[in-house]
């Protein structure tokens, strides 16, 4: 089918363009003149028009051969000095653009209206009268049509554009350790005053979160947005229909926000009740508005709420909806692998070594990060075993190691690494299949073998020491640096397994969650390549 | 996305065995090759950089995944040995140097040899 797209260089329309696309429709894009090179998706299925949604005449002819359309242009706030306001864009624009389509004989209208979309009379802003009233004449025409009335659409953007929860991720929580403000109508009661004053983490904050204010979202992926939009312009038993389009959960402010401060990778912040009123005031100074990340109309829209009926969405256009999720929405934060275990006020999200998507790499960034390290570490010890290689071919009479040195231990030592090697890797199998007892009696195995490489060594060294200090010949100088060094490492290995080992012990991974378990095993093999090469060079050659 | 919640993994359990018992028998014939065939050295020297290089081989494509990861993490492995190639040339010079008598270690303390081991 030819589709005529509008809207196609914005967050939604971005990935409605891949969508149409990927359902094998040709696709006809209107931009505005200097705007192709926001186009994110110009593939060859895809002819690019020129015009603008909000004059009439750039339109003319340029539907003709079209079967359907989708219109998504839409603003969230209002320029009026650049002419971009609700009524022109929202309004005019869809009145354009659906008389356009109606005179080129188009056969389904898709719509992007928004939830909350009301008569002139009932409506608290001008952004939800206009969206109905573009409704209105759409429902007027002869085309068969379908509405979608959006909740909030999250999703990663690109390119700079506006998509909710980042833009909500960088105003509200881009102030480090300020408190985030739950709006509320009215004043706040002393209770939720004296929650306000308690540690982030308590459980009258937690409370704080569901109560505190009364604004609550459902918010939809822009990826189950755009699968229904394509399906909506050829799919049989949806026309003339309105949908309200939400996912799955519904969220209290205070959730959300916990949701995204999870995503940042850091701890719930402290939440305090403010009251709308006061926001409102604030929001009637100039200086004052451009600052704060919100208008009067869209808090306004917040505290009248936005969720709804999402049934007849999910259920004909065939969507699973991907949920609202610190890791659904890790792009707000700053893709730094990290730690971070926290209990957000909707329950517990567990976000455990969460490593982002590498869309350059196609690796994960800890596991990117730990073999860029392995790789300094390679460049560190072949500069000790470089150093050693000259002071050994400068020093004359360089010992037999064996005379020196216990073979036979050093054996067992170098079979215990092995053994831990093989244990460790055994145990990250399990784990990666849900075998919690085989996974943890290989790491615990791994513990021990390493930890007994660690206390022989120090056997051996105390038995050396007794006699022969580092100072004592060049010989003994690089084998305590070198096997020094390695036996840093190993200490430093046994160490993070045992804290790993203890964290298995209370249930702290799943087959989803083991990235220290990888880690760690990366740079414990890694210990064990180096030991291969230092037991060959210092005691066997 | 490559998280560890989406990766769908496949046991290597079997070859894990098999790459640890080829370990032990490597480290054992390491073992024995100074006592078996001390002369001429270089051959030695040879044969036990051999052996370790495979083990280390062995570990680095079975226990650490290479084999089974992304080419771009192999590229990273391998990126610093040429490095380490480079460093052993220039070494390899310097030792030259020794040999031809031009450059000393004036401070470098003599080797006891009396054997010391336990």
């Amino acid at each position: 089918m030819k589709v005529f797209l509008t809207g196609s260089t914005g967050f939604v329309g971005s990935y409605v363009l891949r969508a149409l696309l990927d359902a094998g429709h040709d696709v006809r894009v209107l931009v505005r003149p200097g705007s192709e090179t926001r186009l994110h998706d110009a593939s060859d299925a895809v002819d690019i028009v020129r015009g603008d949604v909000t004059d009439a005449d750039s339109l003319d002819g340029l539907l003709d051969g079209c079967e359907g359309v989708v219109h998504l242009v839409g603003i969230i706030r209002e320029d009026v000095s650049a002419g971009a306001t609700f009524e022109r864009v929202h309004l005019d624009g869809a009145r354009n653009v659906i008389d356009a389509a109606t005179a080129a004989g188009v056969q389904r209208f898709v719509l992007m209206s928004a939830n909350g979309a009301k008569p002139r009379e009932d409506a608290v802003s001008a952004y939800q009268w206009t969206k109905y009233e573009a409704e209105e004449h759409l429902r007027a025409s002869d085309m068969e049509h379908v509405i979608f009335r959006p909740s909030v659409i999250f999703g990663r953007p690109s390119g700079g554009q506006p998509e909710f929860a980042s833009e909500l991720a960088g105003s509200l929580l881009g102030v480090p350790l300020a408190p985030l403000p739950l709006f509320k109508d009215g004043f706040p009661t002393v209770a939720e005053v004296a929650a306000g004053l308690t540690r982030p983490s308590s459980s009258a904050q937690r409370s704080l979160a569901t109560t505190g204010s009364e604004i609550e979202l459902q918010p939809v992926a822009v990826e189950d947005v755009a699968a229904a939009m394509a399906k909506a312009v050829d799919r049989d038993g949806v026309s003339n229909t309105t949908y309200d389009v939400g996912g799955r959960d519904r969220f209290r402010w205070g959730q959300l926000l916990d949701v995204l401060t999870l995503a940042k990778g850091a701890r719930p912040r402290r939440k305090i009740v403010v009251p709308a009123f006061l926001i409102r005031f604030l929001l009637g100074l100039p200086i004052v508005r451009s600052l704060l990340p919100l208008t009067a109309d869209q808090l306004d829209m917040l505290l009248a709420g936005n969720v709804c009926d999402e049934g007849p969405f999910v259920r004909d256009f065939d969507i699973e909806p991907i949920r609202f999720a610190p890791d659904t929405v890790a792009y707000v934060g700053t893709g730094v692998a990290r730690v971070a275990t926290a209990t957000a006020s909707s329950g517990k999200y567990l976000l455990r070594h969460y490593d982002p998507p590498a869309p350059n790499t196609g690796i994960g960034h800890a596991k990117f990060g730990m073999w860029v390290f392995l790789a300094s570490e390679v460049m560190f010890f072949t500069g000790l075993i470089g150093a050693y290689i000259i002071l050994r071919n400068a020093t004359p009479g360089w010992p037999d190691p064996g005379d020196r040195l216990s073979l036979g231990l050093t054996a067992f030592m170098t079979f215990l690494l092995i053994v831990s090697s093989m244990t460790l890797v055994l145990s990250l199998s399990a784990i990666q299949r849900g075998l919690q007892a085989r996974f943890k009696l290989f790491l615990g195995l791994t513990v021990l073998c390493g930890a007994a490489f660690v206390g022989l060594q120090v056997y051996e060294w105390s038995h050396f020491l007794a006699h022969s200090a580092p100072s004592t010949d060049m010989f003994w100088g690089v084998f305590y640096t070198l096997t020094g060094f390695h036996g840093a490492h190993v200490t430093i290995g046994v160490v993070a397994l045992a804290m790993i080992y203890i964290k298995a012990l209370r249930g702290g991974y799943t087959e989803t969650q083991y990235g220290d378990v990888e880690m760690t095993g990366l740079y414990w093999h890694f210990v064990d390549l180096v030991w291969i090469i230092l037991f060959t060079i210092i005691y066997l050659i | 996305m490559e998280s560890p919640s989406t990766e769908h993994h496949e046991s290597h359990d079997g070859a894990y065995w098999r790459l640890f018992a080829a370990l032990a028998v490597f480290t054992l014939v390491e073992l024995a090759i100074p006592s078996m065939l001390p002369e001429p050295r270089w051959l030695m020297i040879v044969l036990l950089m051999a052996v370790a290089g495979a083990k280390a081989a062995g570990v680095l494509l079975y226990y650490m995944h290479v084999k089974f990861e992304k080419r771009l993490v192999a590229w990273i492995a391998i990126g610093p040995l040429l490095f380490v190639g480079i460093l052993i040339m220039l070494i390899k010079a310097d030792i030259t140097e020794v040999d031809q008598g031009g450059w000393t270690f004036a401070d470098a303390p003599a080797v006891e040899h009396e054997a010391t081991g336990h």
